[in-house]
C-alpha cells in the first residue's frame, strides 16, 4: 500500500445485480463511479431504493460487485478488512458483552490480547464521552449512547476508512443534531476518510465535504455536490441562506424520485 | 400498623435482594403448608386423599429412621445423575448437528416432532420388561424423556442469532468459527438453559413413572408401595420430597443462568 493512496476509495464502473431465487433480478447499482480522497468526508444521499446501503456494503466488502472494481488504498476490496470499519444503522451491539468488550470486539477478533484491546477500547470510550459506562450492558444504555458505543467500536480498530450507514436514523431529531456535531468533533481529531449514508439532506450538507446524490432504480451517481463551508462547523450554519440553497438544490435532484416512490407524480 | 411501614415491607419483598427472595420462598411455603393443613383438618374428610401435613412429616421421619428414605432417594438421584447428563450432552450434539445441516434437519424433523409429543412414559413397562428392575430401565426412560427439549432448544438457539449481528461480526473480519464463538453460541445460551429446565421436569416425571412399573428401590417405587398399602402420609411425604427436588433444580438453574447470561438481568 503506498502512503498517499492510504484511505482513498475508488469505485469504478460498479454494477450490482441481486438475483433472488425464482424472481426477477434486481439491478441495485449501475455503472457507478466515485472517488473518495484520503481524509475526505463524503455523504451519500438518495431516495429509498437508490442503493445507498448497498453501496456501503460493497465498500466494506460485505457484498461483491457484479461488475466493475472497488479499491481501498489502492488495493482491490475482496471482503472485509481492518482498514475499513462499518457503523451500522441499528447499533448491532452484542447484548451479552459489556460496553468495553463491545468496543474491543474488532480488536479481539484480530487476535489482540484482551487486556490490550480493553485499554484501546477505554481510550475510544473517553473520546465518545462514555468513560464510566464501560461495565454496563447495551440494554442499559439509551439509543444515543448505544450509537456512540457503535462508533467507538469502529474507531477502536483504527481504520483508514469509516463507513456509516444512517447511524442516527433511529434517534430523535434533537439527539441527532448533537450526535452529528459530536461526530465532526471526533472526526476532526484524526480526519479519517468517511463515507456517511443518510436520507437527511441537511445532515449530509452539514457534515460533508462533498455530497454524492444517487438516483434510484437503478442506483447511479446523479450529481456530486461540493460543500464549501469552512471547518470547524457549528449548528447555526444550518440556518444560513447558503446552506439552505445547497439543501434545496439536492432536494430538487431527488424530489421526483421520492414522489415516484410514493406513487405521486 | 402504619400504612407507610406496610408499603415499605412490600416494596422490600418485591426487591432483588437475597434476603427478600429467601423471605418470599419461606412465605410461599408457609402459605402452602397452612392451606394444606386446614384443608386436611376441616375441608376433606377422606383420609385416603389427604392427611394433615403434620402426619406426613412424622411419616417422613419414620422413613428416614428406618433407612428406607436414604435408599429410595439415593437410587432415584443416581438414576437421574446417570441419565440427565447423557440427555443434555446428547441433546446438545444432536441439536447442533440439526442446526448445522438443513437437509439433516428437514429429514429428521417429522420423527423428532413425533417423538417429542409422544408420551414416552407409555414405553416404561416395555423398558422394565426388557432391561430389568434395576437402574438401566430408568436411565433409558429418563434419557428419552429429557433429550427432546434439549435437541429442540439447542437447534432453535443456534439458528436464531440476529443476521445483523452476524453481518457485524463479518464486517469486523470474523471467520465462520469466530462468528460461532462470539455471536451464535452466546446468543443460544438462554435457549439451552430453558431447554435444560423443561428437560429436567420431564426427567423427573420419567424416573418416577419408570419406577412405578417395577423397581428395587426409588422414590417412585416407594410411592407405588405406599399406595398399594393405603399409606397416604408416607406417599405424600415422598411427593413433597419430589417437589423439593424440583424447587432446588429450578433455583440452581436460575443461578446458572445468572452466571452464564448476566446481560439478561434487570438492571
Amino acid at each position: 500500500m503506498t502512503g498517499n493512496e492510504s484511505g482513498r476509495l475508488v469505485v469504478d464502473g460498479v454494477d450490482l445485480v441481486f438475483r433472488p431465487p425464482r424472481r426477477e433480478p434486481v439491478v441495485a447499482l449501475e455503472s457507478l463511479d466515485m472517488t473518495v480522497e484520503p481524509g475526505e468526508f463524503v455523504c451519500v444521499v438518495g431516495a429509498s431504493g437508490s442503493g445507498k446501503s448497498t453501496l456501503l456494503r460493497l465498500l466494506d466488502g460485505l457484498l461483491e460487485p457484479t461488475a466493475g472494481t472497488i479499491t481501498s488504498g489502492g488495493v482491490p476490496v475482496r471482503g472485509p478488512s481492518p482498514d475499513r470499519a462499518m457503523v451500522f444503522q441499528s447499533d448491532n451491539l452484542l447484548p451479552w458483552a459489556t460496553v468495553v468488550d463491545n468496543v474491543a470486539y474488532g480488536l479481539t477478533l484480530k487476535g489482540v490480547r484482551r487486556s490490550r484491546a480493553r485499554e484501546a477500547a477505554m481510550r475510544q470510550l473517553e473520546l465518545v464521552g462514555l468513560a464510566g459506562n464501560e461495565k454496563q450492558y447495551p440494554r442499559q444504555l439509551s439509543g444515543g449512547m448505544r450509537q456512540r458505543v457503535n462508533i467507538a467500536r469502529a474507531l477502536a480498530v483504527d481504520p483508514e476508512v469509516l463507513l456509516l450507514d444512517e447511524p442516527f436514523a433511529a434517534l430523535d431529531a434533537q439527539t441527532r443534531e448533537i450526535m452529528s456535531s459530536e461526530l465532526l468533533r471526533i472526526w476532526s481529531a484524526d480526519r479519517k476518510t468517511v463515507v456517511f449514508v443518510t436520507h437527511q439532506i441537511d445532515e449530509a450538507v452539514y457534515l460533508a465535504d462533498r455530497v454524492v446524490v444517487l438516483s434510484a432504480r437503478p442506483g447511479t451517481v446523479r450529481e456530486i455536490v461540493p460543500v464549501p463551508f469552512e471547518r470547524p462547523r457549528a449548528l447555526p450554519l444550518k440556518r444560513t441562506p447558503q446552506f439552505g440553497r445547497i439543501v434545496d438544490h439536492i432536494w430538487s435532484l431527488i424530489e421526483d424520485e421520492v414522489r415516484g416512490s410514493l406513487g405521486l407524480t | 400498623m402504619s400504612e407507610a411501614r406496610r408499603s415499605g415491607f412490600f416494596t422490600w419483598l418485591g426487591g432483588a435482594t437475597r434476603g427478600a427472595s429467601l423471605t418470599r420462598l419461606v412465605l410461599s411455603l408457609a402459605l402452602f403448608l397452612a392451606v394444606w393443613q386446614l384443608a386436611a383438618l376441616y375441608l376433606v374428610d377422606n383420609r385416603l386423599l389427604i392427611v394433615p401435613f403434620t402426619e406426613v412429616a412424622s411419616a417422613l421421619v419414620d422413613e428416614v429412621e428406618s433407612g428406607a428414605f436414604a435408599e429410595n432417594l439415593s437410587t432415584t438421584l443416581l438414576e437421574l445423575a446417570i441419565a440427565f447428563p447423557i440427555a443434555v450432552g446428547g441433546g446438545f450434539v444432536v441439536g447442533a448437528i440439526l442446526a448445522g445441516s438443513k437437509p439433516v434437519r428437514q429429514t429428521l424433523d417429522p420423527i423428532l416432532t413425533a417423538m417429542y409429543s409422544l408420551p414416552i412414559v407409555a414405553l416404561a413397562p416395555l423398558f422394565t420388561a426388557g432391561l430389568g428392575f434395576g437402574v438401566a430401565s430408568k436411565v433409558a426412560i429418563v434419557v428419552l424423556m429429557a433429550v427432546f427439549p434439549i435437541i429442540t432448544n439447542t437447534d432453535a438457539g443456534l439458528r436464531s442469532a440476529e443476521p445483523s449481528l452476524v453481518e457485524t461480526a463479518r464486517s469486523y473480519g470474523a471467520g465462520r468459527l469466530q462468528v460461532l464463538r462470539t455471536v451464535t453460541i452466546p446468543h443460544s445460551v438462554p435457549f439451552l438453559i430453558s431447554g435444560v429446565r423443561v428437560a429436567f421436569a420431564r426427567a423427573l416425571v420419567g424416573v418416577i413413572v419408570a419406577e412405578f412399573f417395577g423397581a428395587i428401590a426409588g422414590v417412585g417405587f416407594a410411592i407405588a408401595a405406599a399406595a398399594q398399602s393405603y399409606q397416604t402420609a408416607r406417599l405424600l411425604g415422598y411427593v413433597v420430597v419430589l417437589g423439593l427436588i424440583g424447587l432446588l433444580a429450578s433455583i440452581g438453574l436460575t443461578a446458572l443462568e445468572r452466571r452464564l447470561a448476566p446481560w439478561r438481568e434487570d438492571s
